[in-house]
């Protein structure tokens, strides 16, 4: 029988949950905890189960004297023996025999405990666990042990409860994190994009993504699943990885109706508003398809920005086999385009256009450079306060290519498309005509498929493409930091053929770090 | 003989990413019932040694069982210049359309 008073064994469980323990992982806070319980209450064993997400059954999480509840993972369903019992009932229950009593948990037996005490682990007016403690001589338990064990089990569901959400909390964050893009790098292009998540660590469903299609053009999509949470972001998730899929080989429009029709299929009743656009890095043309999606805002290079017009049109998922129509219009260089989700222009008691208006004018003295367009936008124009909606945006901007014009690569077969079309809106602005834009693309993309495929082991780096003017017409030359090997094969050898017969010279410059191909054409530049 | 002869059209940019698939587009389309393969190159814009390398394999799987590839390709474009350079004419006649085209690989059967 204790001797300590009750207001001395209330004093020292306060220690239970001082600063000391609380840097301490979860598990071992509630196992140092079940310590001082057993030695204050004079117990053999001392036991915390914590109900699952589901709310149907009861965990052992941490055991003093009968660590094997831990060990062998005991689940109780709610409501069954002794401890389903206070959880359903969320009141203590005191047993003085354990022969006689209804258990549900065999371990308890096994360990020869004789009497048991349990009091719920109350988070407001949630049940989360149970605490228990038990002896292996009969015990008759008094209202003060109920007392301080109660105490326990609220410092317990206090520290549990707190760890719960900072873990969900932390959860959320890593997870929208995971799914923000890395933007790829296309020379002449400059993007930036920004997501800003919900106020109060909600879980939101905007996001946006840019890629580089196997054909060489840029796809760039953004998008706003309808609702909050969970189930929000990972639908977002989905899409985005859908979306991808289907852009290698379709346009557009139809993209969107595959999207439309796997949303419908993954989880019916959800919607979401999606744009996505397709940018031709030689001639700048852009096709836009949206399902209801707020009209991007186009900055030209000077003047007032406007918003693209696009035929009105339904989210996803809204209807049964929905058609999307496209937009075509060309980027020149120097002009940038930005899509935004509908956080970035939408305020509580305010018309639309207002937000539209706003946005505009915003965006017309943020310049032009996509992220400080993008920092601008984030600064002045994303709500912050409780209620807030998450916000994602994305600025493409068409570069004006320099002379010389140098592009860096990786060493990936993928990126040749890409080269071949940046490489022909080059031409086109130093003098070349379709045709000798064509061949010398050509060309040029032979030298490159040779860099790729001789020059490097795997996990190579970069390779680097030069184009310049010269008097007469251009030069180029294919750097890469490997060696080349003699084509072998009755098929090797082609792409130096092509090299040959459609540029004036071609020389093959082998060092120690590397080998680079000089070519250069004249071109008839004939006089507009 | 007249046998049925397939046309494969193939449009738009040859190049090494398409080039695996171009194999099996190819192969796929001709059997032992057919005296040869027509290809159809009039809306290629683009052809590059790895697509190059696709026809020359091609069309010398063909002549070991016998067929014969033709090939129509569109005049006074980037990929005429790219099948003169490499001369793929030597392992796939070149036919002024598909019907030529059609009339050469059932000739030759």
């Amino acid at each position: 029988v204790n001797e300590r008073s009750a207001s001395e064994r209330l004093h020292a469980l306060q220690s239970v949950t001082d600063a000391t323990l609380s840097h301490l992982p979860l598990e071992e806070m509630l196992k140092e905890l079940l310590d001082r319980v057993t030695v204050l209450l004079d117990t053999d064993t001392a036991a915390i189960l914590l109900l699952e997400e589901d709310g149907r059954n009861l965990v052992a999480t941490a055991a003093k004297g009968i660590e094997e509840e831990v060990e062998r993972h005991v689940r109780i369903p709610l409501a069954a023996g002794f401890a389903g019992r206070i959880a359903a009932e969320r009141r203590p229950v005191a047993i003085v025999d354990v022969d006689t009593a209804d258990i549900f948990n065999p371990i308890l037996r096994e360990k020869g405990l004789k009497s048991l005490l349990g009091v719920p682990l109350m988070l407001e007016t949630r049940v989360i666990g149970v605490l228990h403690v038990g002896t292996l001589t009969p015990r008759d338990w008094g209202e003060e042990d109920t007392e301080v064990l109660q105490r326990a089990a609220d410092r317990a569901a206090l520290a549990v409860g707190g760890r719960l959400v900072e873990r969900e909390r932390g959860l959320a964050e890593a997870f929208q994190h995971s799914l923000i893009p890395v933007l790829p790098s296309v020379p002449g292009i400059a993007l930036a994009g920004r997501y800003k998540p919900a106020a109060a660590a909600q879980l939101g469903g905007d996001w946006y993504d840019a890629f580089v299609l196997p054909n060489g053009s840029v796809g760039v999509a953004i998008g706003d699943v309808v609702g909050r949470g969970f189930q929000a972001a990972a639908l977002m998730g989905q899409l985005r990885s859908a979306l991808r899929a289907y852009a290698i080989d379709r346009p557009p429009r139809e993209v969107l109706e595959q999207l439309s029709a796997l949303l419908r299929q993954l989880q019916p009743g959800w919607s979401a508003t999606l744009l996505y656009a397709v940018l031709e890095l030689d001639s700048g043309n852009t096709t836009i398809a949206s399902a209801a999606h707020p009209p991007p805002l186009l900055l030209h290079g000077g003047g007032e920005p406007d918003y693209v017009e696009l035929a009105p049109s339904v989210p996803l998922a809204v209807v049964r086999d929905p058609r999307y129509e496209e937009v075509t219009l060309k980027l020149p260089a120097g002009s940038t385009i930005l899509l935004y989700t509908d956080g970035l222009v939408e305020r509580p008691h305010e018309s639309l256009d207002t937000g539209l208006d706003r946005l505009r004018g915003v965006a017309e003295r943020g310049g032009f450079e996509p992220e400080s367009l993008c920092s601008g936008l984030m600064e002045e124009l994303v709500a912050g306060g409780p209620g807030a909606d998450d916000a994602a945006l994305l600025a493409v901007r068409v570069e004006s290519l320099s002379d010389p014009f140098v592009m860096s690569l990786p060493v990936d077969r993928d990126s040749i498309p890409m080269m071949r079309r940046v490489m022909s809106r080059w031409l086109a602005g130093a003098g070349a005509s379709r045709e000798e834009a064509g061949e010398i693309t050509l060309a040029c993309s032979e030298a490159c498929a040779n860099a790729v495929e001789h020059a490097y082991g795997p996990g190579g780096s970069a390779y680097e493409v030069e184009a310049a003017s010269i008097a007469e017409g251009v030069r180029l030359a294919v750097r890469d930091t490997g060696q080349w090997r003699e084509p072998r094969g009755t098929h090797r050898g082609r792409g130096m053929t092509l090299m040959q017969g459609l540029m004036d010279s071609v020389e093959v410059e082998r060092g120690d770090s590397g080998t680079v191909v000089h070519m250069s054409r004249r071109l008839e530049r004939q006089a507009a | 003989m007249s046998g049925e002869i397939p046309i494969v059209q193939l449009d738009g940019e040859l190049d090494m990413v398409r080039a695996p698939g171009l194999r099996l587009e190819l192969m796929g389309a001709v059997d032992n019932r057919h005296a040869g393969l027509v290809v159809d190159l009039t809306g290629a814009t683009y052809l590059d040694s790895a697509a190059v390398n696709v026809l020359f394999e091609v069309a010398d799987e063909l002549r070991q069982h016998q067929l014969e590839m033709a090939l129509v390709i569109p005049p006074d474009s980037l990929v005429q210049k790219v099948v003169m350079l490499v001369d793929l004419g030597s392992v796939a006649p070149i036919q002024a359309d598909v019907e030529a085209a059609l009339a050469h690989v059932d000739g030759s059967g």
